[in-house]
């Protein structure tokens, strides 16, 4: 067996130095379904890249479409009867803008690993731990049951989970929920794939469990110096483990940078609120810092900054025109057009 | 008012549905009383091939298929419609009592009802119920009620298991509600929502149940029009004269049709 | 706590908690979820309940609001027993129709807890009828208002469910928990199914509430960050016990209990 290094021509670059060319890129990216003749967007103009070894969280609330632009990662919007309506998405140098399930079936996995939403349901109830990472490793090469073994142990010792012969013969029902998702991470990594996108790896679990699961992941990225694209509700998850931060709202990219920078300075007043209105920031007895209203469902996004209805700073200008595209100020990137005067 | 913007907002097919089973129940109204023979009227020749004078042409008795299929309409449908409601009803609120009561006897009896009637196939079922209250119209929407309610109750029950365990009962409880309201007032109502949209969807089943009992001989007797009957009638010349069993299958078809459509788009708005 | 009579004051206390146990049986196995409980809270005072799932805290919260029953133990609301042995030597289970209106319950799951067939101005209403007496029409009105109150306008009031967002239909649940006029709100992790920016704008409006009303809270959640915000005291519950308790500055910056210092340490910053 080779190490536990992946197989990427580039890990980790660093900022200064200039990419051959990043790993994952995203040009003016549409997803959504066609309704009555006319494009019904989720996502909307998704424009960024991904560096091999790099990370980037992407941050929103119910309905801002990161968990279908995720899913475009890995191929499996038609599932949800949704395509990519326009632009380019090129992953490890392929475009794979219109692949096939079967190109897909190349990608999933040693491309792209990929740890879904609901993974504490994800795991078959009636087959051990173990039939199931010999699954996920048989979908990269044929292997001998023993070399199978194997590799099966030495994912779930990667993954830190003790007693590991106990475990490789139990079932879904007998793990905590913070050992399930460990196994979960265990087979996104089976064929060290150079990226693993994680939809709300966290969300169901316990705090302290939360804690460990966040410390292994970042140990991981570090080991492995693997890409990571991770999808969360919540803004501190992605900074604890991300280089990067993408801000989503209704389905457009608002503000993206390096997350110390946004932390120390957001330029988007929604990221402002999602920032300050986290419990964290106030001090008992004072009023949290609330946006108002409620925001845009798909289909009844407002003419000019969808967040202008909601948004404290909004004037004439933000009111017309479509939804404005992300330009630099200063350190990054964002999409309000008064973040100069604002934020 | 309510009912325009009820159609508005059904999807497309379910929309069509209304439009066509609105027509075939027009044109039930219309071409009997239009056409120049009478619906038991026996003034033309027999088995006439379908012409401009009989365009679905006449029957063994020299009767005009197009006015008696068009005249079986109000019948059927009128059989159709109480025999959804009446086991929709019954099924419906025995399901939820089952589903809520905490007396043993009630929710394994009712347990017991359900699950024997629905091991029998319906219309042996049915059949066997006829040969017990008789035959005819009457006999028939007993026999449907009695055999299909087991269906709508296992529907409910499930429904209602489900809801009992929501937090919006134990909400209910702790404002004070008695256990008799919020089963009837909460419970109840959102039981019938599901089953009512599979309601609709059964209204095809029991046209055809209607047409195959009458069929059978155990539904409407003759010279009531009826579209089972009249194909039952029509089968002894299926070599000579097929028009016989065209014309009532052409028009049963489309109505059954219309209400599936209907029902589909009910159902998908209860799932959404 | 033998000595005092149904309908006496307890110091002034709306809860009083004393040696609270809950026993759930599952298939013959007796479960101890809550063992050994005691709470005592003021009219305008809050407490938090924190611990991870398993640890009780959802089954205390069922218990005071007469969900479930303890199996030892007493619960007293505004001098009323609801669960318990009273002075005479009878058992008390639950609440009676005089005071079944002073403990309300906010839940987790705002789509569960709403009945989906019902508008949020009829539910609201239907709830003030039954606490009220007056006409429809007067209760419609009441009901109108306390939608206000919680930041629902009219249209949304009438208009169907499915409409309301998440946090929208949690605002709704509030007004029908404030229909009866209660002393004593439980609140089981009233916002973490919602999303942060919903989040914020309930626990301001539950505050707000706190304070106009004059009611005691009893907040559970798997969240510290949010009882340190919001509650006086805390009491953190570990595999059925209370691990520690105390005043909440006290607990957050100097924890006695190593479960308690994880907590704290597990907090994302």
């Amino acid at each position: 067996m080779p190490d536990a290094t992946p197989v990427t021509t580039n890990p980790r670059v660093t900022s200064s130095v200039p990419a051959a060319s990043p790993f994952l890129i995203a040009e003016s990216l549409r997803i959504g379904l066609m309704r009555d003749g006319a494009e019904l967007r989720i996502v909307d103009a998704a424009d960024f890249t991904l560096d091999a070894g790099a990370s980037l969280g992407i941050v929103g609330e119910s309905g801002s479409g990161k968990t279908m632009l995720c899913r475009s990662f890995i191929g499996t919007l038609p599932r949800y009867g949704v395509r990519v309506l326009g632009g380019r998405l090129t992953i490890g140098g392929r475009d794979v803008t219109g692949a096939t399930e079967d190109d897909w079936r190349a990608i999933r996995g040693k491309v792209i690993g990929y740890v879904p939403q609901s993974s504490l349901a994800g795991l078959n109830p009636v087959l051990t731990v173990e039939t199931q990472l010999l699954e996920a490793l048989q979908i990269g090469q044929a292997m001998d049951k023993a070399s199978g073994r194997a590799e099966a142990r030495r994912l779930l010792d990667l993954v830190r989970i003790p007693r590991v012969d106990s475990v490789l013969h139990e079932r879904s029902h007998q793990l905590s929920g913070g050992m399930k998702q460990r196994v979960m991470i265990a087979a996104a990594l089976a064929l060290r794939p150079p990226l693993l996108v994680l939809d709300e790896p966290t969300t169901a679990l316990d705090v302290t469990v939360q804690y460990e699961i966040l410390m292994l992941l970042r140990q991981l990225r570090e080991d492995l110096r693997m890409g990571m694209i991770l999808i969360s509700h919540d803004l501190a998850v992605v900074e604890f483990l991300c280089q990067r931060v993408m801000t989503m709202y209704a389905g457009a990219t608002v503000e993206l940078g390096q997350a110390d920078a946004i932390r120390a300075r957001p330029r988007h007043p929604y990221t402002h609120a999602l920032l300050y209105s986290r419990l964290g920031m106030a001090e008992r007895g004072q009023d949290l810092i609330a946006i108002p209203g409620e925001m845009p469902v798909v289909g009844a996004w407002p003419a000019g900054c969808r967040f202008g209805p909601r948004c404290a700073h909004a004037v004439d200008a933000c009111r017309s025109g479509p939804q404005p595209l992300p330009r630099f100020v200063d350190t990054h990137l964002t999409a309000c057009i008064r973040a100069e005067e604002v934020t | 008012m309510r009912l325009v913007r009820w159609f508005r907002e059904l999807p497309r097919a379910g929309q069509v549905g209304v439009l066509i089973i609105a027509m075939v129940l027009l044109l039930g109204l219309i071409v009997p009383a239009i056409s120049p023979y009478g619906v038991e009227g026996t003034e033309s020749g027999s088995n006439e091939a379908p012409s401009l004078a009989h365009p679905f042409g006449t029957d063994q008795l020299g009767r005009d298929i197009i006015t008696r299929s068009f005249a079986a309409t109000h019948l059927d449908v009128f059989v159709a419609v109480v025999g959804v409601l009446v086991p929709l009803l019954i099924g419906t609120v025995l399901g939820a009592l089952a589903a809520t009561t905490d007396i043993r006897v009630i929710r394994g009896g009712i347990a017991l009802l359900i699950d024997g009637i629905n091991a029998f196939p319906f219309l042996i079922l049915a059949l066997g119920v006829i040969a017990v209250v008789g035959t005819g119209i009457t006999g028939m929407i007993v026999a449907i009620a009695l055999t299909s309610w087991a269906r709508y109750a296992k529907l409910a029950r499930t429904r209602a298991a489900t809801l009992r365990e929501l937090d919006f009962v134990s909400a209910l409880k702790l404002l004070g509600y008695s256990r008799v309201r919020i089963v009837i007032r909460h419970i109840l109502p959102n039981c019938f929502r599901e089953t009512a949209a599979y309601g609709v969807s059964d209204f095809t089943l029991v046209i055809l149940t209607v047409a195959a009992l009458s069929f059978l001989g155990a539904g409407v007797r003759p010279p009531t029009p009826e579209w089972g009957s009249m194909m039952a009638d029509g089968r002894m010349f299926l070599m000579s004269a097929p028009w016989l069993l065209v014309g009532p299958g052409i028009v049963l078809t489309i109505t059954a049709f219309g209400v599936s459509l209907i029902g589909e788009a009910l159902k998908d708005r209860v799932r959404a | 706590m033998a000595g005092t009579t149904t309908g006496v004051r307890v110091d002034g206390d709306l809860i009083a908690i004393d040696g609270l146990h809950v026993t759930y049986r599952t298939r013959g196995d007796d479960v101890l979820a809550v063992q050994g409980f005691d709470l005592r809270l003021r009219a305008g005072a809050s407490t938090g309940i924190v611990g991870e799932s398993g640890s009780g805290k959802s089954t205390v919260a069922k218990a005071i609001v007469g969900l479930v029953a303890p199996s030892q133990g007493s619960i007293r609301i505004d001098g009323d027993l609801v669960a318990g042995t009273d002075a005479s030597g009878n058992r008390v289970t639950g609440y009676v129709r005089a005071n079944r209106w002073k403990v309300q319950m906010i839940f987790q799951d705002p789509y569960g807890s709403l009945d989906p067939r019902q508008q949020p101005l009829d539910a609201v209403a239907e709830a003030v009828h039954q606490w009220q007496p007056g006409s429809r029409g007067a209760a419609r009105t009441e009901a109108l208002g306390l939608l206000k109150s919680v930041g629902i306008s009219e249209r949304q009031a009438t208009s169907g469910l499915r409409a309301l967002s998440g946090g929208q239909r949690q605002r709704v649940s509030i007004a029908r928990a404030l229909a009866p006029r209660p002393q004593v709100l439980v609140a089981d992790e009233p916002t973490s199914s919602l999303d942060q920016s919903a989040q914020a704008a309930i626990l301001n409006l539950l505050r707000r509430i706190q304070a106009e009303r004059g009611l005691a809270i009893v907040f559970i959640s798997h969240d510290l960050a949010l009882v340190r915000y919001l509650t006086d005291t805390v009491m953190v519950m570990k595999d059925g016990f209370v691990v520690e308790s105390g005043s909440t500055d006290r607990v957050f910056s100097s924890p006695d209990h190593d479960y308690t210092k994880r907590l704290i340490a597990s907090v994302l910053a």
